[in-house]
């Protein structure tokens, strides 16, 4: 199996979690890893994050060497959760801001580590 | 771990229900295991899977006495879950169980309690062994859904207010949903089985308090009481720490008709003091508050001993708490992830009785749990330090239960329990 399809695998595994809308692999000037799933009502949401990921990795690259492992934001009703996975890679993760944010990042880490070891 | 005592704990990450039970009976098997009782736990994800592992387990154990329920999450040396199923197995010919299932303890949860431990004590009078041990899950808080509205936590508008007072009440008479009076159920069995140390929580699902479930053998169900008693021929240690800190900051209360109901602070609309006494503005009266509240448990003192109680939900000017509160004075409390690792020091830091452990059982409270997020990892590390490779089950419920002999029974809020095999 091809680490892609491995990814792939994750993916779909994390986006049968009620509260997860959708998630990606983002990767620096590449094409990411997008289950085919997603329950974004607002698709034209997750079209613009999907177009912008990039600009994400500037703010990534700069912080990277001090640690920073994850950035949040609050667009609308959702979370949009980046975790960082390296320089230039991150799962990204979108769920309601009214989900229990507590719980779903016990299972986004899992899924970070499982993805970590795939790109090992 | 002593050569006639044996423990599997395992984990099963797979969807398919009976995928699930044949991964956890294949693991216990591994483990050379042959149980004399298995405790079970899923997170609701698996609603409408629970009877096919359950079905696949026993098939497979069907002399090993299964309770267990639904909670918001697990821990295990394999990893930290908040999705999953896991099981912890035992096996130890120097020891005696007792099981039982008590139905509709949320419209009676005196006298459930009353005859399941009555049970309990018929079935073990003969043991021998000195030590005894209650492992008990009660179904936690579920909070009735209104037409229109759906679930909530927080209810502004009078309307609303009016028709989720009513219904709560109504409910837990009509439809079993409702506040879970697992301190009812507690004291009860504590009168009934005064020799017996108990740990326990309540079943949940994932902290939004609309379903939950209790597992006995093959039999799932809503509402209910599980206990599974042992007399053994060993030493079980007990641990209870409070994860918060209780301040100096102190409210005078004024109880509803039900005890677990705050009508009034400091003389003034609970609510509404509340917030001040926070210095929170209104608009933090949101579906989000409890994210907040979480870190700021309400606490009250009874024999030397605090309760952590966490805001269930917010009606109008009322407060609801998760169970009934036993003063007219509570103080704030506060918690935060530093305090969770030290309070996890405190329970698992006696390495002299942590080295010699064969078995850990710890329950821990959800709303820590969806307090702390991904630092559930660092709690894990500072567990594992502790504990070595002694097999351990952890899991997270909408409140807990202990007691020790000779002590008061304690069920709580934002407390991290723990039952070790030693």
């Amino acid at each position: 199996m091809s680490t892609r399809s491995e990814i792939l695998n994750v993916l779909d595994d994390l986006i049968r979690l009620e509260d997860v809308k959708a998630c990606m692999i983002a990767k620096k000037g590449l094409d990411g890893v997008v289950p085919e799933k997603n329950e974004i009502d607002d698709i034209d949401l997750w079209k613009l994050i999907r177009r912008t990921t990039d600009d994400f990795f500037t703010i990534i690259r700069d912080f990277y060497d001090y640690g920073l492992k994850s950035i949040d934001s609050e667009i609308d009703d959702y979370i949009v959760d980046l975790t960082v996975l390296d320089k230039n890679t991150a799962l990204i993760v979108i769920y309601p801001a009214l989900a229990n944010r507590g719980l779903l990042e016990v299972e986004i880490e899992n899924r970070k580590r499982e993805i970590d070891e795939i790109m090992r | 771990m002593s050569e006639d005592f044996k423990a599997s704990v395992t984990v099963s990450r797979l969807w398919d229900g009976k995928r699930v039970g044949q991964e956890l009976v294949d693991k216990i098997k591994q483990d050379d295991v042959d149980p004399d009782f298995i405790l079970l736990f899923s997170t609701i994800h698996y609603e409408g899977e629970f009877q096919k592992f359950l079905d696949i387990v026993k098939d497979e154990f069907p002399d090993a006495p299964l309770v267990g329920g639904t909670v918001a999450g697990f821990m295990s040396q394999q990893g930290c879950y908040t999705r999953g199923v896991s099981a912890m197995a035992v096996e130890y010919e120097d020891m005696e169980v007792s099981y039982t299932i008590g139905h509709n303890t949320k419209g009676k949860p005196k006298s459930k309690a009353k005859k399941c431990s009555k049970e309990i004590r018929e079935e073990l009078k003969d043991s021998e062994h000195d030590e005894k041990l209650v492992f008990m899950f009660t179904s936690g808080s579920e909070m009735p859904s209104i037409p229109g509205l759906g679930s909530k936590r927080v209810y502004n508008s009078k309307v609303a207010s009016f028709l989720a007072s009513k219904l709560l009440w109504i409910s837990s008479k009509l439809f079993g949903k409702g506040v879970g009076k697992e301190e009812i159920v507690l004291k009860n069995v504590s009168e009934e089985l005064p020799e017996f140390k108990i740990i326990g929580g309540s079943t949940t699902d994932n902290n939004k308090m609309a379903s939950n479930f209790q597992f006995f053998d093959k039999k799932v169900s809503r509402n209910s009481l599980v206990l599974l008693a042992v007399g053994i021929n060993k030493n079980v240690y007990m641990t209870s720490e409070a994860a918060v800190e209780k301040t100096e900051e102190e409210l005078k209360i004024k109880k509803g008709s039900k005890g677990y109901i705050i009508k009034e602070i400091d003389d003034n609309y609970a609510t509404e003091k509340l917030l001040e006494r926070f210095n929170w503005p209104k608009e933090f009266l949101n579906e989000s508050l409890h994210r907040k509240t979480f870190f700021y448990p309400l606490i009250f003192e009874k024999e030397g001993e605090i309760f952590p109680e966490v805001m269930g939900v917010i009606i109008g000017n009322k407060i609801i708490c998760g169970y009934e509160i036993d003063s007219e004075r509570l103080f704030l409390g506060r918690t935060s992830g530093q305090t969770l690792l030290e309070t996890i020091d405190k329970v698992f830091g006696n390495t002299e009785i942590f080295e010699k452990a064969d078995l850990n059982f710890t329950i821990y409270c959800s709303a820590l749990l969806e307090a702390i997020g991904k630092d559930f990892f660092n709690l894990r590390e500072s567990i594992t330090e502790n504990l070595g490779e002694t097999p351990f089950l952890l899991i997270a419920t909408s409140g807990e239960d202990f007691r020790v002999p000779g002590n008061i029974p304690k069920h709580t809020n934002e407390t991290i329990n723990a039952a070790t095999f030693l």
